[in-house]
């Protein structure tokens, strides 16, 4: 194992510091350091986008997630992300026009721009940075305990954190988005392939798909359908859910930039296409190492189970692979979200380009090592924990959308009640708010409110601010 | 080919796109309705894989095929290109 570890992982090593160097070699001014040019084709693109999307919470909490709470997990990820594919392309066409109208440094500043005040740039970045910190943390958290599970004499769990961050964070201030972007190819690439290996050999040793679920069905037949075992996949579960997870290109800053910068409108109809066809191989393989799971560790916890199916069942070089996926997971989604943070950021900054760039590269450091303390203190939930960042996120969604689609002036009440929502949805979390009210989560009902405020709002202020295009 | 490009531009039209999104808007109510989500019973279908996530395979499925309709019918045009 060590030496097929030795050699894969010195592989993908070299190829992100060739993709560093490439990369900066390429990186002619600021808007291609942080915008790689704006120049992404559409296959480029779906892979970039997969692999941001798609993190260790994928290929480590999915399999953990579908053993305890069974088929309803296909609907609470497989059908949002495929459903979400066409909420991206039809985002991405309005952002993209608004971008050609009024610029685009990030979605911070196109706030400010839209709403005209200063502060809403601010509410844009503080909420990400509330809720992308603690996500990109689990993400590191989750390999790195993993990781020392599996080598327990080797390294404890703190330092694997450090080296995944001390990677990204070189090749990421080295090379800007642009080596984000090629090794989020490769990354995607790679995550692609190991969940189907070790879906397929899972599904072998349990003699096939027909006698895995007869004997699912003989055994815990609750995971068969929904609600689960437990319970937690409701109806409303899955429906905030799908609301949620369909408004990440609107609300996530790495997604929506990725929009941005893809080279034409051609190449976003393709690369929607391509990120839906990404999630559903992505995701399915997933469902069968859960099931897998079920059967073969039932009373496992976590980090048994994944690093026995994961890990411990394999081959020596499968098992290497599958070490490197999982780093490369957790890399292609913490470094696009740290870099898209330190865009945000310097959107909003005053001064010259350049002096904001390095403003830039050293608020992306502070970012990292903000985020490996988080990293140490959080907790391991790495699915509902991921699911309560793009809850946090979501409700940002409506503020966003009346400043992308719509061209009228816009009041200060929508960011005002977005401040309101998103104080209200910390409360829940610190348990100073009920979670439920009157039987309705709360983060769909504060949504629903924030929707309604929004739609308010908008009807009693009709005064034009832009000029309304052709 | 040049026949293949006006049938495109024809389906390039806001009314075909419109009629896109209002499919998708009705098979999220179909996917997280009663009908999908509250199955008393256990059944299976081919492959002896449940019923319940058979019929998530098939939302999936029509989400994606409603995904590259949505691509191809998309009216696009205004776009950075134009800067």
């Amino acid at each position: 194992m060590n030496v097929w570890l030795t050699i894969i992982g010195g592989t993908y090593l070299i190829a992100l510091v060739f993709f560093a160097i490439r990369a900066r070699g390429q990186n002619t001014d600021v808007s291609n350091y942080l915008f790689a040019g704006s120049n992404i084709g559409a296959f480029i693109g779906c892979l970039t986008i997969g692999a941001t999307l798609f993190s260790t919470f994928t290929l480590m909490g999915m399999p953990d997630f579908v053993r305890n709470h069974g088929v309803g997990a296909w609907f609470f990820l497989g059908v949002s992300d495929t459903a979400m594919a066409i909420v991206m392309l039809w985002f991405a066409f309005h952002l993209r026009n608004k971008a050609s109208q009024l610029g685009f440094q990030g979605m911070s500043r196109l706030l400010r721009q839209r709403y005209g005040y200063e502060f809403v740039g601010w509410v844009y970045f503080v909420a990400i940075l509330m809720f992308l910190v603690p996500y990109v943390a689990i993400q590191i958290r989750g390999v790195s305990i993993f990781l020392a599970a599996l080598y327990p004499d080797f390294i404890p769990v703190w330092g694997w954190c450090l080296c995944v961050m001390l990677t990204l964070l070189a090749y990421s201030e080295l090379g800007g988005l642009r080596a984000i972007i090629y090794s989020d190819a490769l990354q995607g690439i790679l995550l692609l392939s190991v969940t189907w290996i070790v879906a397929f050999l899972c599904l072998s040793r349990a003699g096939g798909i027909k006698e895995m679920f007869s004997r699912l069905s003989e055994e815990t037949s609750s995971l068969l359908t929904i609600p689960g075992p437990e319970g937690l996949i409701t109806p409303q579960f899955l429906i905030a859910s799908f609301v949620i997870i369909c408004l990440l290109p609107v609300t996530q800053p790495q997604l929506a930039t990725r929009l941005v910068i893809i080279k034409d409108f051609s190449a976003v109809r393709l690369m929607v296409v391509a990120v839906a066809v990404f999630s559903i191989l992505v995701i399915l393989p997933t469902l069968g190492i859960g099931f897998y799971g079920a059967l073969y560790y039932q009373e496992a916890s976590p980090a048994d189970f994944l690093a026995g199916v994961l890990v411990g069942e394999q081959t020596a070089y499968i098992g290497a692979t599958v070490i490197v996926g999982l780093l490369a997971a957790a890399m292609s989604t913490a470094d696009s979200q740290l870099f898209a943070l330190g865009t945000e950021l310097r959107s909003i900054l005053p001064g010259t380009s350049e002096q904001s760039l390095t403003v830039t590269r050293l608020v992306i450091f502070a970012f990292g090592l903000t985020t490996l303390v988080f990293a140490l203190v959080s907790s391991d939930q790495l699915v509902q924990l991921a699911r309560v960042s793009f809850a946090g996120t979501a409700l940002l969604a409506p503020m966003i959308l009346a400043a992308v689609l719509l061209t009228q002036r816009l009041s200060f009440w929508i960011p005002g009640a977005t401040v309101i929502a998103l104080l209200i949805f910390l409360a829940s979390l610190a348990g100073i708010v009920p979670d439920t009210f009157s039987g309705l989560r709360i983060d769909l009902l504060l949504l629903c409110v924030l929707a309604v405020t929004t739609v308010t709002s908008l009807v009693i202020s009709r005064q034009s601010l832009l000029p309304v295009p052709d | 080919m040049k026949r293949d490009h006006h049938f495109l531009v024809r389906l390039r039209h806001h009314g075909v796109w419109k009629y896109t999104l209002i499919c998708a808007g009705l098979l999220s109510c179909l996917a997280f309705s009663p009908l999908l989500l509250q199955q008393n019973e256990l059944h299976f279908g081919p492959l002896n894989i449940p019923r319940q996530l058979w019929l998530g395979l098939f939302v999936a499925a029509g989400f994606l095929a409603l995904t590259i309709v949505a691509a191809v019918v998309h009216p696009g045009s205004v776009d950075r290109d134009k800067e």
